[in-house]
């Protein structure tokens, strides 16, 4: 049963059946979230919830100087805004990147080391660029610190 | 005057807005929906999904897949024409939750876009 009232609706109160659909619907969202985190389909919707204040770039080069891709020595960047793997049913290859921090040159040249050894023994060397990106100031952000150096298999 | 401020929140506008809504989300779901299943690879992370509870064999299948996506499509279709309602409603939410479900458990990054239209679709078939 509907009332006219000018250009509106007056619609009946819903059944229990809706009510108790909403009830649920609300409360799974809410709990759920809380204790899965993410559980598709419910979500704390976490996009940038660590609040990040920097991050990397890398870039590896053979010899040659050609750029090799980034997930060979896995320094791929896995970060996408929300925290990485919530949510997804298969997690990321792992990575030394890790967004909101910046390894310092010893622990990549190490992991870099490792690499070359099990994976790229053909390579007496490559050269890896690490740009790190962070607040300039209070207002801006932009490049903080550059670096470039020649890794070797036996790390130096 | 106190009558008509109560009539005016317990009453309800025409349905253009929320009919509008209800097309624009199925057009999304229905265009914007992967046609393969993904197939990352690494280690398995559960619980992602309301699926994650189910064997690895149906959570990776191909036609499993293939199967909700279609039942999504002719869903979907039948809810836009307002057709066969609530039934084809309520089957749309169902199809679009274990199609994105599927995509989600074999996937190492997801969208949030996807738990949005949900929720949209949810609402709008109760």
């Amino acid at each position: 049963m509907t009332q006219a009232i000018d250009d509106r609706v007056v619609l009946p109160p819903p059944s229990r059946l809706a009510l108790a659909s909403a009830v649920a619907f609300a409360a799974c969202n809410l709990v759920l979230s809380i204790v899965f985190g993410d559980l598709y389909p419910f979500t704390i919707t976490p996009m940038f919830c660590d609040s990040p204040r920097l991050y990397c770039q890398y870039q590896v080069l053979d010899p040659q100087g050609g750029q090799l891709p980034l997930g060979d020595f896995h320094l791929q960047r896995n970060y996408d805004g929300n925290p990485v793997g919530l949510g997804a049913g298969v997690r990321p290859s792992p990575s030394l990147d890790q967004f909101g921090t910046a390894p310092d040159e010893a622990a990549v040249r190490a992991h870099v080391a490792d690499i070359l050894n099990s994976r790229f023994p053909e390579f007496r060397y490559v050269d890896v660029v690490q740009t790190v990106i962070g607040p300039v100031d209070l207002k801006k952000i932009g490049v903080i610190k550059e670096a470039r150096f020649r890794v070797n298999p036996d790390g130096n | 005057m106190e009558t008509d401020f109560r009539r005016e929140l317990t009453s309800s506008s025409k349905p253009h807005v929320g009919q509008f809504v209800v097309w624009a989300v199925l057009l999304h779901a229905l265009l914007f929906m992967r046609a393969d299943l993904p197939c990352a690879e690494g280690l398995r992370n559960t619980p992602a999904t309301v699926l994650s509870f189910l064997p690895e064999e149906i959570l990776t299948s191909p036609l499993v897949f293939h199967a909700f996506r279609w039942l999504l499509v002719v869903a979907g279709i039948l809810w836009i024409l307002q057709v066969l309602l609530p039934l084809s409603s309520w089957v749309c939410v169902f199809a679009y939750t274990i199609t994105v479900a599927l995509v989600f458990e074999n996937s190492s990054h997801i969208e949030h876009t996807k738990h949005l239209a949900n929720i949209v679709l949810f609402v709008h078939a109760m």
